[in-house]
């Protein structure tokens, strides 16, 4: 019994450590940018690269053509690129009187294809020489032990046995496996997309699973006995000890196993450890998984595929595989080439009817026969390029007559080159951009302004925002800051209308206050035409809908999608005004007070008590008296006694009466608890006068805006407009987990508008005017519309200022369009104003528009300081600003909140568009035109396939080649040198990033005028321009 | 029986296990044209003996010869290689002639029809020479997916492959329907699951060769020239009218 | 003074990320314990260096110990089930033989 609790625990830790590697997927509802090799950055950012890269057969780099392109464009330079390549080797022989360097340097530059030395198996450096100087080549026997081995490592160390089986035997196993794996998890995890549910989803995954399984004709008929492989496992731990047993797996092996068995559908994985841990999750709460009960469902399917199999004759466990490769190393050396796709051209066929004839003899001849001519072929390849990489430095003849150990020592080093040659190329495309940012840094310090500017405006650090900011600086005479898109004001928001709440705040984070949307003055009842609307979109989800609604409301459809498609931009407009006009409405942001939210909950009851009423006595409304609700709430709340008369006139009994009491107590809960329960959720709304100052001081003081305040402060949040759009989500705000940041902006307005706020806010020394008014306003950066909200609460006195204001806003929109359609439209005149507007409002109405706008692609610099160092440079909306004055932060309190907040976050995006520009098959998410929405929280490509996971190829490439150029975030601190060291030093998450290279660290001292860099452990100083020294070379650097 | 003249004819007209002298011989040949010339020599030999020798042909030779064709379709069906492939489907076909009704050809009709029906196959020998000489092999595993970077080639190997299969317009397939039309019951039925098996075997070969995913490794290599291309797309066209006149005809006789 | 009802029992006092609290605690439940306290905001030093324990923005980089008392047959699977996990992470498991008055509280 205990051995079995034992094993059952360690069950769960393997599987536990074995997923980490694997990332969150958030559903898509909110969708979160994160890095697909979270999982591995405790390791230096190189290492993680080839792990991970390894783990989900990817790349981790762009291949040598793109990176080609980029020296083309002028986006990589030579010389960058020379001192990267030195920089990785090192000191270096000469050969032929030519440093490794320039070997190197012409290899990336001008060769046609990289020398790949990987695919060089058996070739060695004395096959290449006999090839070079066109003798024949030296006999050389495989060994019979040198073969295991290789075969050893290559297929017996922990890769799941169906693959092994598919690379010998060109089966299909692995594909099946993972459809049959799909379909069982789009059954159990669909979220209401389906009609027609999977029984019994409440029991868990496993259990009901299982259930189906057993009765699973179809797979039965399949030869898929799943009964037999299941025996009689209860628990999904017992399952998968089972299977692995029966495979033979020792026991080893199985960490490794099981992380392999993981990857393999990492988006599925990573749904299910993000639900298994989300502990509001409603879906998760209602039907619980989690990853051991994957496990065990993937391995029982692996299992009864592998019997299958084994029953056809191959050796399906890891037994009989040792034993066979141990027997017959030369038939399964010949299989892993022939079915791996690397076998010698011209010996395929005949090797394959020798396996099918299962001749030893002849596979002996084969073999020998096969080895010659593979190392012949691997040889004369990699001369053949050696020695067009040697003509493009005039050595070509001399490259002949180099002796044996020379040229070991050059292929040598240019083997260790080229497995460096990704970091190598990132390296120089960062150094380059680290240039073109120290360039454009003007020393900070500008001159006191003289009086207040017009208006202030604070943006959220999105690299969206920089176009606006730029543009609306340059309009008039405005001043803007980045903060992070909520405003530092987590909170937890219940929007009119509905009854659940939303997170408006980064991940990391959980909101402690709620708010609440309330009714303003004008606010209308929702009318009939949304009642329509309603019954269409739940016709669309019958399954009988087909058959009878075509005929009768097919036409509205069509008129639809008429409209939509041909005519967009009139279409859309029109459409909007049959939904209802959304009123005004106000935001409960103030903390309700113990009576107040008392007198709400009795309000509830006493509505509830009245439909129930009308509900279970039939009666009509107007038979129903106030003084009858109030006994009848009484009376259920435990407080009085019934009284008969008054009740005896409803026409109730005492049976009758007692059932009544019951079913409002049970049913409609009106009882002491629940009761107890409302207050305390009540007791949640709002922010105390306190938090709010707090929330209103942090948020000013963050941006270094303490002072100087203009009549108006705008509170910028950002959305966007898309339609037809799963990825709708991913163009919000990050900063608000995926949501728009209007709520945000309008509860941190109308904290700061508050007497009592400002009056404990001039007490900590920030001193606010009277007639400085906080507005909030939404940025829409698909049309660069900003919207401002609240109009209605503006003091009179400022409304003669808001003309202004509004010119202003819509200038700086039009220019901001103007700037970034032609980045998304080849149309003539696509930059001029009036014409980019149009296309952009076209863009976010458009529902076939795969690129509504380029969302945060491109994003390569974060910078944290004041405004002045960057103003007037134009960043192309690449770079992440959040303003910061390091004057006003002497404890470095804020600097570190900075850090160990919006700079994750912005490290994220930054991977994850860096891995789904790289590679986008396996690390984003494919082309948008195939995805299909898969259980409402995910998509999948074409009809069965692994969750999607990160970003569609219309984000981040462009005609097939990247349109984000993957860096890594190049971070830049505008403060002391100390100052920003002994900050990044208290933040353990955001130092080990710094120290593993996950992001590029620069600091500019704006005292000594100096740039310094992070570099291999060490701070070097960067050449500056606006440093006012002379630096000659980039490597005179001091540490 | 005539044992004399159906002993010769199972060698040139397949018969299982005589056919398995042509594929010896075929192996046997390193290139793809000399292959098609084999052939091309083979099958010319086999009608013209056919028609010369004229003999009774008993019933089971019949059977024998629809089971042989049966045979070599299957055995095509699992092929990964594309000469042995027209090999394999080459002799199927071949096998088929033991029931034409040697009485009511002509000398030269009886060769131009084996030459028209076996035109793809040759061809496809030749196509298949063109990928030895870009690729290295013709075999299914490295080769594939052709589609995406060799236009030309596909649409040939393609065109090659459906004439082979006897679809229409190309003529084999009126010649198949009027030899079904003549045919026994029992016979004919044989000839229809041979016909199926051509079809699934053609299917499974373009799916991995043309379409798939994209398997060659040569990143520089060259489609086939214009040249090249036209002269096999006139061929075509002419086989494809060919045909159509072939069907026209049987609409006027029958 | 009345007779102090002493039962021996073990006590294992384990040391990990904050980060994997709920895995460890769940591992613990599934183990059969019936209640364990959990100490926050440690700092140490392992062969990984100093960790200061300072709480930040997000609540996960801290280390922390959970103390629980245990029947000794529990010990053995416990140990088991976290072999995996510290193969792979830092952190300790101690265990010790401690004396408790209300065994019941701790066995089931």
């Amino acid at each position: 019994m205990r051995s079995d609790l034992g094993r059952t625990l360690k069950i769960r830790s393997l599987v536990y450590v074995a997923g980490e590697r694997i990332p969150y997927f958030w559903p898509m509802r909110a969708f979160i940018h994160h890095n697909p090799l979270h999982g591995f950055e405790h390791l230096d950012f190189a290492q993680a690269v080839e792990e991970g890269a390894a783990l989900f057969h990817a790349k981790g780099y762009l291949s040598r053509a793109q990176y080609r392109r980029y020296v083309e464009e002028g986006k990589i330079d030579a010389d960058g690129l020379r001192s990267e390549i030195r920089r990785a080797i090192g000191e270096a022989p000469e050969i032929l009187g030519i440093p490794l360097s320039e070997w190197a340097l012409a290899d990336f530059l001008e060769s046609e294809a990289p020398l790949a030395f990987s695919q060089v198996s058996l070739a060695d450096v004395q096959d290449v020489a006999a090839s070079l100087r066109r003798n024949p080549m030296g006999q050389r026997e495989v060994s019979r032990g040198e073969l295991t081995g290789r075969l050893r490592s290559r297929f017996m160390e922990g890769q799941p046995l169906y693959e092994v089986l598919d690379a010998l035997f060109g089966t299909e196993m692995a594909t099946e496996l993972d459809e049959l794996v799909v379909k069982s998890c789009l059954d159990f995890f669909d979220e209401g997309q389906s009609v027609w549910g999977m029984p019994n989803r409440e029991q868990g995954f496993f259990d009901s699973w299982r259930d189906l399984s057993l009765r699973n004709g179809r797979l039965f008929l399949k030869g898929l006995h799943l009964a037999e492989v299941i025996g009689d496992a209860k628990t999904p731990e017992q399952a998968i000890v089972h299977v692995m047993q029966m495979l033979g797996i020792p026991e080893w092996l199985w960490q490794e196993y099981l992380r392999r068995e993981i990857a393999r559908l990492h988006g599925w994985a990573g749904f299910i450890r993000w639900r298994a841990s989300a502990e509001h999750y409603y879906w998760g709460r209602r039907y619980p998984a989690d990853l051991v009960e994957y496990v065990a469902v993937r391995l029982l399917f692996a299992g009864a595929i592998l019997r299958e199999a084994g029953r056809r004759g191959l050796p399906a466990d890891y037994p009989q595989l040792h034993a066979w490769m141990e027997s017959e190393p030369q038939t399964v050396y010949l299989r892993a080439e022939l079915y791996g796709g690397t076998a010698v051209p011209a010996l395929a066929y005949p090797i394959e009817q020798a396996l099918i004839g299962r001749d030893e003899v002849a596979i002996e001849r084969h073999f020998g026969d096969y080895v010659e001519r593979k190392r012949e072929q691997e040889a004369s390849a990699l001369a053949h390029r050696l020695r067009a990489l040697a003509g493009h430095l005039d050595k070509e003849t001399q490259l002949a007559q180099l002796a044996d150990d020379a040229l070991g020592r050059l292929l040598s080093g240019l083997e260790q080159i080229e497995r460096q040659e990704g970091m190598v190329w990132l390296r120089a495309l960062e150094g380059c951009a680290i240039d073109r940012l120290a360039q454009g840094l003007t020393p900070a310090v500008a001159a006191r302004r003289e009086k207040r500017p017009f208006a202030q405006a604070l943006f959220c650090i999105d690299t969206r925002s920089e176009r606006i900011r730029r543009q609306l600086e340059a309009a008039g005479d405005y001043q803007t800051f980045g903060i992070a898109g909520f405003f530092g004001v987590p909170l937890s928001f219940i929007e009119i209308g509905k009854g659940s709440e939303t997170h408006l705040c980064p991940v990391l984070l959980s909101p402690r206050n709620l708010a609440v949307e309330i009714p303003g003055f004008e606010y209308r009842e929702e009318e009939a035409v949304t009642a329509l609307g309603k019954v269409l979109h739940e016709l669309k989800e019958s399954v009988l809908t087909p058959f009878v609604t075509v005929e009768a409301v097919g036409l509205l459809f069509g008129f639809d999608m008429i409209g939509k498609t041909l005519f967009p931009a009139l279409y859309g407009p029109w459409r909007k005004h049959l939904a209802p006009k959304r009123g005004v409405t106000r935001l409960l942001v103030d903390k309700l007070t113990r009576e107040r939210a008392d007198s709400i909950v009795r309000a509830v009851q006493r509505a509830v008590i009245e439909k129930a009423i009308e509900h279970e006595l039939g009666l009509r409304p107007e038979q129903i008296r106030d003084d009858r609700v109030r006994a009848l709430r009484e009376v259920a709340m435990g407080k009085a006694e019934p009284d008969r008369e008054m009740l005896a006139d409803l026409g109730l009994d005492d049976e009758r009466l007692s059932a009544l009491i019951a079913r409002l107590r049970d049913v409609y809960r009106i009882n002491r608890s629940f009761a107890r329960m409302q207050m305390e959720r009540l007791g949640r709304i709002g922010f105390s006068v306190e938090e709010q100052a707090g929330y209103v001081a942090q948020a000013l003081r963050s941006i270094g805006l303490t002072g100087g305040f203009s009549r108006f402060v705008l509170l910028v949040g950002h959305g966007s407009t898309s339609e037809n759009n799963p990825y709708e989500s991913a163009l919000d705000c990050g900063a608000c987990g995926g949501n728009h940041g209007l709520v945000n902006a309008r509860v941190l307005a109308q904290m700061a508008n508050k007497p009592q706020v400002r009056r404990r806010l001039r007490q900590q020394g920030i001193d606010i005017p009277d007639d400085t008014w906080f507005m909030p306003a939404l940025h829409d950066t698909t049309t660069d519309e900003i919207q401002l909200e609240d109009v209605d609460l503006i003091p009179a006195a400022h409304l003669i200022y808001i003309e202004r204001l509004r010119t202003g806003l819509l200038a700086a929109s039009r220019l901001c369009t103007a700037e970034r359609m032609p980045t998304l439209t080849e149309k003539r005149g696509a930059s001029d104003p009036a014409r980019a507007w149009r296309i952009a409002h076209r863009n976010s109405l458009d529902w076939s528009q795969v690129r509504p706008e380029w969302g945060l692609s491109g994003n390569a610099y974060f910078v944290v300081g004041r405004r002045d160092i960057t103003e007037g440079m134009k960043l192309d909306g690449r770079a992440f600003l959040h303003s910061y004055d390091y004057r006003l932060d002497p404890k470095r309190r804020l600097l570190e909140n900075i850090l160990t907040g919006p700079l994750v976050v912005g490290q994220w995006i930054n991977m994850e568009h860096y891995f789904s520009t790289v590679d986008n098959e396996r690390f984003g998410s494919g082309s948008k035109v195939y995805h299909n929405v898969a259980g409402r929280f995910g998509v999948m490509t074409g009809n069965l396939s692994d969750l999607r996971t990160g970003l569609p190829a219309q984000t981040v490439l462009k005609d097939g080649m990247p349109y984000h150029e993957p860096m890594r975030l190049i971070t830049l601190i505008e403060a002391p040198v100390e100052h920003a060291r002994l900050a990044l030093d208290e933040v353990a998450s955001v130092k080990q990033l710094v120290h593993n290279a996950w992001i590029r660290f620069l600091i500019l001292d704006p005292e000594t005028r100096k740039l310094w860099g992070f570099e291999e452990g060490e701070w070097t100083e960067q050449p500056w321009p606006g440093s006012g020294e002379q630096l000659d070379t980039m490597e005179a650097a001091q540490p | 029986m005539d044992w004399l003249k159906l002993l010769p004819l199972a060698v040139l007209l397949p018969l299982f296990p005589a056919s398995m002298l042509f594929n010896w011989v075929e192996r046997r040949l390193d290139a793809p044209w000399a292959k098609a010339a084999l052939m091309l020599v083979w099958a010319q030999a086999g009608i013209g003996a056919l028609l010369w020798l004229a003999p009774e042909v008993p019933g089971f030779v019949s059977i024998w010869a629809v089971g042989t064709a049966l045979f070599y379709a299957v055995r095509a069906l699992v092929l990964n290689e594309a000469t042995a492939w027209a090999a394999f489907m080459f002799v199927s076909l071949l096998s088929l002639s033991w029931l034409l009704p040697v009485g009511q050809l002509g000398l030269g009709q009886a060769h131009l029809y084996m030459l028209l029906a076996i035109l793809p196959l040759l061809l496809l020998n030749l196509l298949s020479g063109m990928m030895i000489a870009r690729f290295g092999s013709a075999y299914l595993g490295l080769v594939g997916g052709l589609v995406h970077r060799y236009p030309r080639l596909s649409t040939l190997i393609a065109l090659s492959v459906l004439a082979a299969m006897a679809t229409p317009p190309f003529p084999l397939f009126f010649y198949l329907i009027e030899l079904i039309s003549v045919l026994s019951l029992g016979l004919s039925i044989g000839v229809l699951a041979v016909w199926y098996l051509w079809g699934w075997a053609g299917v499974r070969f373009l799916q991995r060769l043309v379409l798939g995913p994209d398997v060659c490794r040569g990143s520089k290599i060259s489609d086939l020239s214009r040249g090249v291309t036209w002269a096999m797309v006139a061929i075509y066209v002419f086989l494809g009218l060919f045909g159509l006149w072939e069907a026209f005809e049987m609409v006027e006789v029958g | 003074m009345k007779d102090l009802n002493l039962t021996p029992i073990k006590k294992l006092e384990i040391i990990l990320d904050g980060e994997h609290r709920a895995f460890a605690t769940d591992l613990l439940d599934r183990a059969g314990v019936k209640g364990y306290t959990i100490i926050n905001n440690l700092s140490g030093k392992g062969s990984h260096g100093f960790h200061s324990g300072h709480l930040m923005f997000n609540e996960d980089d801290v280390l922390i110990m959970i103390v629980v008392a245990v029947p000794e047959e529990l010990v053995e699977p416990i140990l088991e089930g976290f072999g995996p996990f510290f193969n792979s992470h830092s952190g300790v498991v101690f265990v010790s033989d401690i004396q408790v008055t209300r065994m019941v509280k701790f066995r089931h």
